[in-house]
């Protein structure tokens, strides 16, 4: 009756297939965040998280595989596996972090981490979305990632950044830190 | 443009040890499905940009979600769309004096033969290019009060008839209807629904004779 039908949605294999998929998207996410550390490992990591992500749909008591639930496991996965990548090693996880960082010793860093707390203190005093825009620029948001992460167009985001900055810098000359 | 001056404050920023408020499984789950209320939504993204680990988690988050999408259709948006710049007041003004205008006219313009009004035939090329050549269903959707007696679907030319099937929330077909003409089709008492998720799609058998034509699942929940 049903040969003129096309394949039955959620059927076994297309079930296997997403999962496979997001295990490889899962996979590269992880080793794009991680960057050249994680390169190495990856065959592992891929592994890791496939064998994680079919654990998790197979232990949940729930039935339903719809596709929005194995992405939902697929999300949990993957904060998953970021953690445990974060705690597998001490230093820091990408070059980019490691090539600002301009400190050479513990006394310097502490010394620069002290001009952080002092950054955060002026950050306070700033009208709440500048200093949400300032604090993600720090971080290393580009702008049309500040956009996306609060939902301002982009003359918003560029204005409370722009302002932000400024006031930042003349609270910094004030307290005389920079 | 990064200059020398923000690199040093970007290191000093980062150079602080992170928060430890972390957000567990949950709250990234929500945030990644854009399930998450604006306010709680605020308060995590205000924990991400002072947080090094959780940057990385919310860029994962949303890399996955982006790469995802073309294989997944369920994948919801990861950040809320932009807001709507406000237009300035003498916009508004002159925009609510044209709809006045335009309310003053029909009230008070002679009235027209039906016929000089009956709109033009749509070309099929016009239709394929709006996407409708797919039936789309449209009852029942998302949570309903109780069992739906009527599935209903938009219909797509040159369809000669159209089938019903409809699955459980493992995935297994429950019923698949008899043929019909008609876009929308009775549910019979007797196929038995549960409490909890249903999933159901239409086909449409093309009058040409040519593949069936699938539409997109969708579900629905009974209490």
């Amino acid at each position: 009756m049903d040969a003129k039908l096309p394949p039955v949605p959620f059927a076994e294999t297309r079930f296997e297939a997403l999962v496979r998929q997001y295990g490889r998207v899962i996979t590269a996410v992880v080793a794009r965040v991680g960057g050249a550390r994680v390169a190495g490992e990856r065959e592992d990591v891929a592994q890791e998280v496939l064998l994680a992500l079919w654990k998790r749909l197979e232990g949940e008591q729930t039935l339903e595989v719809g596709s929005s639930y194995v992405y939902r496991a697929a999300v949990r996965e993957t904060v998953r596996a970021l953690r445990r990548e974060a705690s597998r090693r001490s230093e820091p996880i990408d070059e980019e972090t490691a090539a600002d960082s301009t400190s050479d010793g513990p006394f310097e860093r502490l010394a620069e981490s002290e001009r952080g707390a002092q950054i955060e203190a002026c950050l306070l005093t700033l009208p709440l979305d500048r200093g949400r825009a300032v604090r993600a620029h720090l971080r290393g948001f580009e702008i049309g990632e500040i956009m996306g992460l609060y939902g301002w167009p982009y003359q918003k985001a560029r204005n409370l950044l722009s302002r932000g900055m400024t006031d930042l810098r003349q609270l910094l000359r004030e307290k005389a830190v920079q | 443009m990064i200059d020398d001056d923000d690199q040093l404050l970007r290191s000093a920023f980062r150079a602080r040890p992170d928060p430890a408020d972390h957000p567990d499984e949950a709250a990234w789950v929500r945030l990644a499905s854009g399930e998450m209320p604006a306010g709680e939504r605020e308060a995590l993204l205000d924990h991400v940009v002072r947080c090094g680990d959780c940057t990385r988690t919310y860029r994962g988050l949303k890399m996955l979600a982006a790469e995802a999408r073309p294989f997944d259709p369920s994948v919801p948006a990861f950040e809320p769309a932009p807001q709507v710049t406000t237009r300035p007041r003498w916009l508004a003004a002159g925009a609510l004096g044209a709809i006045a205008a335009a309310v003053v006219f029909l009230l008070i313009r002679p009235p027209t033969s039906p016929i000089a009004v009956a709109p033009s035939p749509i070309a099929t090329s016009d239709v394929r290019s709006l996407g409708v050549s797919t039936p789309m269903p449209l009852l029942p959707l998302g949570k309903v009060a109780a069992r739906p007696d009527t599935f209903s679907w938009r219909p797509v030319p040159d369809a000669r008839a159209y089938r019903v099937r409809l699955l459980d929330a493992r995935g297994d077909v429950v019923w698949t209807s008899p043929e019909v003409v008609e876009p929308s089709l009775a549910l019979p008492a007797a196929v038995p629904l549960a409490p909890g998720r249903h999933y159901w799609q239409v086909i449409a058998q093309p009058g040409s004779g040519g593949e069936p034509i699938a539409s997109p699942v969708v579900d629905f929940e009974l209490p």
